[in-house]
């Protein structure tokens, strides 16, 4: 098995694209972290799941934005479990991917910048800081960070987010160039629109069509499509590839 | 299935008098590859008979030469291995990774640097500053500074035992013996006769007759053909182990000079304000080199760390970069296989740093996973280890380089080489501190395998401890000018 014995927090996956790495990361051999904000349920769920089929998983509460917070999970987990092998930066704050109501650049606020500047890079700054000192002590960590192919392709100009997931592409990158030397590789995922999952609830049939008809695989991206990226970036089937971004969208955006 | 191949190739020189009936054979295999090392088989007799003839050729030939003739027949020998085409260096390269277990590309790369040693410029900088006056002293009676003259002479046969860790490092002590006009018989070690019986071919090459006052061979350690060789030689030069070294002294008495290079222990030493945020990638590069180069078999090679706080990374920090960058160290230049009790020391170290971890969680053990490719023990405390070399090396990080004086007291009579990135004012500071402990080598951080042309082996004097000096006083020059006869 790819990751075993490898203990792995994935945040954000109480449901969507984070469960889908979760459960595949859980199906290879790794120990999960299940970690979610609300969704108490589904991420209980979820490890249910997880058990049932033979892998280990726990789920651990925490809002990333919050640095104290995400200490004290750093720290429970480390407790528990020893280490942290693979991280996967996948949580990001709340956001209506609405094509049809989506805000004007001009409407967009200020705060509405902020909001996905924190969801997207503060949580991410807030997990690796309180991470790095594990990951600088393993012989080889794997760091995934979520980001969108919107970045590439803005085929909807949701400006406050494309933002906070450009934001992203950057640290990818600084991260990657830093942290290389101690076996630490950071990559980062752009799906394209991802199809069955909630932020995708309001992408009407209408959108998704248009955006099928321009995908030269003739169909959107599903959390398992990406999950099977995460997989090998976390593996050592990926060694010595960092500061990439590898796009999962069927091939609309062809970097 | 690929052919197997085929490399004979002899490891011993003797002088052209000498005459061997026949030879006998060491196959060493590797994959599809077979090695056929050959060499006489080594008596008292023919001891005897190479012993007389090194004396005759050494009178009548080697002690006529100058210095600078000496130079130049070396530097025609060195110059021919500067060449890729050279044929002795193609079996070289070919032959010594499966002799040695290192890396061939490793291998090819040092030889390279080494062997620029020999060049003429490198010798006339080593002659001139170990003896002065461009070696003219060896040559005839030169003016000395008590208003008389003095000659330098070498004995005329040393007995050389060699040492078989790194590849090519015998030709140092041999041309030594070549430059103070000494005919050498050389014991080699079968781990690593390849590389001596090349270079004095190209010497032959260059100058047969200046090679006929050399002879190499392989045989057995132990036997009582060592005590033949010393009672032949004037001097006795062992390189190798602790125990190698005590038993040729013990066998050749209190008369007869012994010069030895034994155990020597190496180590690394890093100010805070070397570890800044544009320096630290490269210091790591540089010490994973220091260690990785022959894997620590020079005594060159550092066995112990220490790293000061302070720095942009700590030193733990450190010690797991360098953790990374021994492992990138084994994908590009992998270590040589270990026999079972070299596997043994390093897992030995390595559960003995677990041990310690229980009761001091600030004890690491930072280890290659699933074999015993590289090892870092870390270890927060002043203090000093010795390592089982082969990638195995103790990090201790330290408040301030200046404390760690009274842990290395102990290991005195060992302490060779320190590899130092400190800022200059320091420098000088430490570099007497580390002197005064008896550490006689101090150079940069990625440089500790590389000697320079001119440095102190084991902070002797390579010429000057082989010489005897003769003194023509002033009085005899002022008395002997009364007997010339044309003078009234």
């Amino acid at each position: 098995m790819l990751l075993e014995n490898k203990v792995a927090l994935v945040t954000g996956s109480g449901r969507g694209i984070g469960a889908a790495i979760a459960k595949t990361y859980a199906e290879n051999g790794a120990f999960v972290i299940v970690n979610y904000l609300n969704r108490r349920n589904s991420a209980d769920e979820l490890v249910s799941l997880i058990k049932a089929n033979g892998g280990q998983a726990i789920a651990m509460a925490c809002d990333v934005r919050d640095d104290v917070a995400v200490k004290d999970m750093i720290a429970t987990i480390i407790e528990n479990f020893g280490t942290i092998d693979n991280v996967v930066n996948n949580a990001f704050s709340h956001y209506e991917f609405d094509p049809k109501n989506r805000k004007l650049l001009q409407d967009v606020t200020w705060r509405d910048y902020l909001d996905q500047i924190d969801g997207s890079v503060k949580g991410i700054v807030n997990v690796m800081q309180a991470v790095l000192p594990y990951l600088k002590a393993n012989n080889s960590s794997h760091v995934i960070n979520l980001t969108s192919d919107l970045v590439h392709i803005p085929t909807i100009p949701y400006h406050d987010y494309i933002v906070g997931k450009s934001a992203v592409i950057g640290l990818n990158r600084t991260m990657a160039s830093e942290l290389g030397a101690y076996g630490i590789y950071v990559n980062a995922i752009a799906p394209g629109l991802t199809y069955p999952t909630s932020s995708s609830e309001f992408t009407k049939r209408d959108v998704r069509d248009s955006l099928i008809a321009k995908t030269p695989t003739r169909r959107l991206t599903t959390p398992k499509d990406v999950s099977g990226t995460a997989l090998f970036l976390a593996s050592e089937l990926s060694s010595n590839i960092t500061g990439q971004c590898i796009v999962v969208d069927g091939g609309l955006y062809m970097g | 299935m690929t052919a197997t191949s085929e490399i004979t190739i002899n490891i011993f020189h003797l002088p052209s008098q000498v005459n061997i009936a026949e030879l006998e054979e060491k196959v060493i295999c590797k994959g599809n590859q077979r090695i056929h090392m050959s060499y006489p088989d080594v008596t008292t007799k023919l001891l005897d008979e190479t012993a007389e003839n090194l004396r005759i050729n050494q009178k009548s030939y080697l002690s006529q030469l100058t210095v600078e003739e000496i130079i130049s027949i070396i530097d025609k020998a060195a110059q021919k291995w500067t060449n890729s085409e050279y044929e002795l260096r193609i079996l070289a390269e070919k032959t010594l990774p499966i002799i040695t277990g290192y890396d061939a590309l490793q291998i090819s790369l040092e030889l390279r640097q080494f062997i620029r040693l020999f060049r003429k410029k490198d010798l006339r900088r080593f002659i001139q500053s170990e003896v002065g006056m461009f070696g003219n002293i060896l040559d005839d009676f030169q003016p000395n500074h008590s208003g008389g003259f003095s000659k330098f002479y070498g004995p005329d046969l040393i007995f050389q035992i060699f040492s078989g860790n790194v590849p090519g490092i015998q030709i140092w002590n041999l041309l030594m013996a070549a430059f103070v006009k000494s005919a050498t018989l050389g014991k080699l070690s079968f781990a690593e006769a390849i590389m001596p019986s090349l270079f004095v071919k190209s010497l032959a090459e260059v100058d047969a007759k200046f090679a006929d006052a050399i002879a190499i061979l392989p045989w057995q350690s132990g036997t009582e053909l060592e005590n033949k060789a010393i009672e032949l030689a004037d001097t006795v030069i062992v390189c190798g182990g602790q125990s190698a070294v005590k038993s040729i002294k013990e066998k050749s008495g209190p008369t007869k000079k012994v010069l030895s290079y034994g155990y020597k222990i190496g180590l690394a030493l890093i100010g805070q304000e070397a570890i800044s945020t544009d320096r630290y990638t490269t210091l790591i590069k540089a010490v994973a080199e220091d260690i990785s180069i022959y894997d620590q078999q020079n005594c060159l090679a550092p066995q112990s760390i220490f790293i000061e706080k302070g720095g942009a990374v700590t030193p733990k920090e450190f010690a797991n970069l360098l953790a990374s960058e021994l492992q990138n160290y084994q994908i590009r230049y992998p270590r040589a296989q270990l026999i079972e009790a070299e596997q043994t020391s390093i897992n030995k170290m390595r559960q003995q740093a677990d041990i310690e971890s229980i009761s001091d969680s600030t004890t690491i053990a930072m280890v290659s996973q699933k074999n015993t490719d590289w090892t870092i023990i870390y270890r927060d405390k002043v203090d000093f280890m010795v390592s089982p070399l082969n990638r195995a090396i103790n990090i201790f990080a330290v408040n301030n380089l200046n404390d760690i004086g009274q842990t290395l007291e102990p290991y005195r009579p060992y302490l060779q080489s320190a590899g130092i990135a400190v800022a200059p004012n320091r420098l000088f500071e430490m570099s007497d501190v580390l002197g005064s402990l008896g550490v006689n080598r101090i150079s940069a951080l990625g440089e500790m395998n590389h000697v320079v042309p001119g440095w102190h082996h084991d902070g002797g004097f390579n010429l000057l401890d082989l010489v005897h000096v003769t003194d023509i006083e002033a009085s005899a020059e002022r008395y002997s000018e009364q007997f010339d006869p044309d003078i009234e």
